[in-house]
């Protein structure tokens, strides 16, 4: 099911193919701010395939991290405002129509045993 | 009727967390919601979450602070409540002691008072000892500090129970609570139910968990008794989770028991999702609850805080401009 937070999440102009990669600006689908510690990356699809977490990487206030890198990060604040870049080992044929979608666990801190899954998609239609 | 009665004593105010789905869409900067509160005469009070208004928080620049300071004098607005936030599962599966929690609130609220904020609202996500901890500062501050007892807790749940018998240990005006009014709903919004239902709920599922919200057990019984029902009328999970959330968004406590914590409500959220025809919230007795803090002698500020963008994603400034202009009505005919 959708949330509020689901069609902002990928941001549609926020895409770019760059040095192999794909690489996406991705909102924070809750109204706060939070800490990275919280934030987990669940999956992560692109046309119909699963896309591994190794070799993806999330850059947020100038710093690239490695996924399995978040849960630590409780001093490293994702600002409510800004985008953070996911960089996914893909590229994509600009002549094909392409679907992404991903999905995003929220663990916020003074809600304990709460999990908030956000799942967002975006469709890229092929160049003409 | 009493005519000579000041409607003024109970101030009315806004917190920016009504514009939510405005400032996360970047449709409104900061400044720009400021400047619609005083537009739409939805002040004089202004409610900030730190996390969410101000970068970089629970650090307040000296010139945020500046900033700050001279937006409110020139709307003719006032700081009414900073809301902070007890984030003491930072550490997935793990809990702050109550010193980590303390020194984790201490910076957020010096970050209150130096931008002139009289009440920091915290949650119960803190243990009631990180408030004793943090007394010495709060005293030397000069701010009132306290938890919001928000649904579905009221003033009888464990974790209230635990800081009201701090707070009768300690004894200061500076702590206390900040009820939020979604405790004191009759119903679920018919909006929220309409949105649940084009979401694909099923009307049996919805019924289910309507007619187990309006119970008067325990919190944590109607969340399992619903869990085990839906799970025998094959309520698909995602589903299921959705509805659980409507059990911590409202629920049904009479107004009448805030009387009980009266002398300690340092500041009020006026919670609400919609209205109906004749302009009163379908869901939460404002006629009711303000009449009530009004003669019981409560006279700080209440925030009008919309939270139909948890499913309606909308800016909110029409929902707070009818907000008041209901609370106004009341206040008037006292």
């Amino acid at each position: 099911m959708e949330n509020n937070f689901s069609r902002g999440l990928i941001c549609a102009d926020e895409v770019k193919s760059a040095h192999g990669r794909l690489e996406l600006g991705i909102r924070l689908p809750w109204y706060r701010s939070l800490p990275l510690s919280v934030v987990e990356l669940g999956e992560l699809v692109v046309d119909g395939q699963v896309v591994p977490h190794q070799n993806v990487s999330l850059e947020i206030n100038g710093h690239e991290y490695s996924l399995d890198q978040l849960g630590k990060l409780t001093g490293e604040f994702w600002y409510v405002l800004d985008s953070a870049r996911l960089r996914l080992p893909c590229v994509l044929d600009p002549w094909q129509p392409h679907t992404i979608t991903l999905t995003i666990n929220l663990y916020p801190p003074y809600i304990p045993g709460l999990t908030w899954v956000t799942r967002g998609s975006l469709a890229l239609e092929a160049k003409r | 009727m009493n005519v000579q009665s000041t409607p003024g004593e109970l101030k009315l105010g806004t917190t920016l967390y009504s514009f939510t789905a405005a400032f996360h869409s970047r449709q409104a900067s900061f400044e720009q919601l400021v400047a619609k509160v005083a537009e739409l005469g939805v002040g004089p009070g202004i409610e900030l979450v730190g996390f969410q208004s101000i970068r970089g928080f629970p650090v307040v620049s000296d010139s945020f602070a500046g900033h700050f300071r001279e937006l409110m004098a020139r709307y003719q607005l006032e700081p009414s409540c900073l809301s902070i936030n007890a984030d003491t599962a930072l550490c997935r599966g793990q809990m702050m002691t109550p010193e980590e929690a303390a020194r984790y609130l201490e910076p957020q609220i010096r970050a209150a008072a130096k931008l002139g904020f009289p009440v920091a609202k915290s949650q119960f996500a803190a243990p009631a000892e990180s408030l004793r901890l943090l007394l010495p500062l709060i005293e030397q501050l000069g701010i009132k500090v306290g938890p919001e007892i928000h649904a579905p807790l009221g003033v009888d749940s464990p974790p209230v129970l635990a800081y009201r018998e701090l707070y009768a240990q300690v004894n200061s005006p500076l702590l206390g609570f900040v009820p939020d009014f979604g405790t004191c709903a009759r119903t679920l919004p018919a909006s929220y139910l309409d949105t649940l239902r084009r979401r694909g709920i099923e009307e049996r599922a919805l019924e289910l968990a309507v007619s187990i919200w309006k119970g008067p057990e325990s919190p944590q019984w109607k969340r399992d008794e619903f869990n085990r029902r839906a799970t025998e009328l094959n309520v698909e999970p995602t589903k299921a989770s959705a509805l659980s959330v409507m059990f911590s968004m409202l629920s049904p406590h009479k107004p009448e028991s805030w009387l009980e914590i009266m002398p300690q409500i340092i500041h009020l959220h006026g919670k609400f999702y919609d209205f109906d025809a004749e302009g009163n919230e379908s869901s939460i007795p404002y006629g009711q609850i303000l009449p009530l803090f009004m003669k019981a002698g409560y006279r700080g500020y209440m925030s009008s805080e919309w939270e139909g963008h948890l499913y309606a994603w909308e800016p909110g400034y029409e929902p707070v401009r009818q907000h008041h202009a209901l609370c106004r009505r009341i206040l008037a005919a006292m």
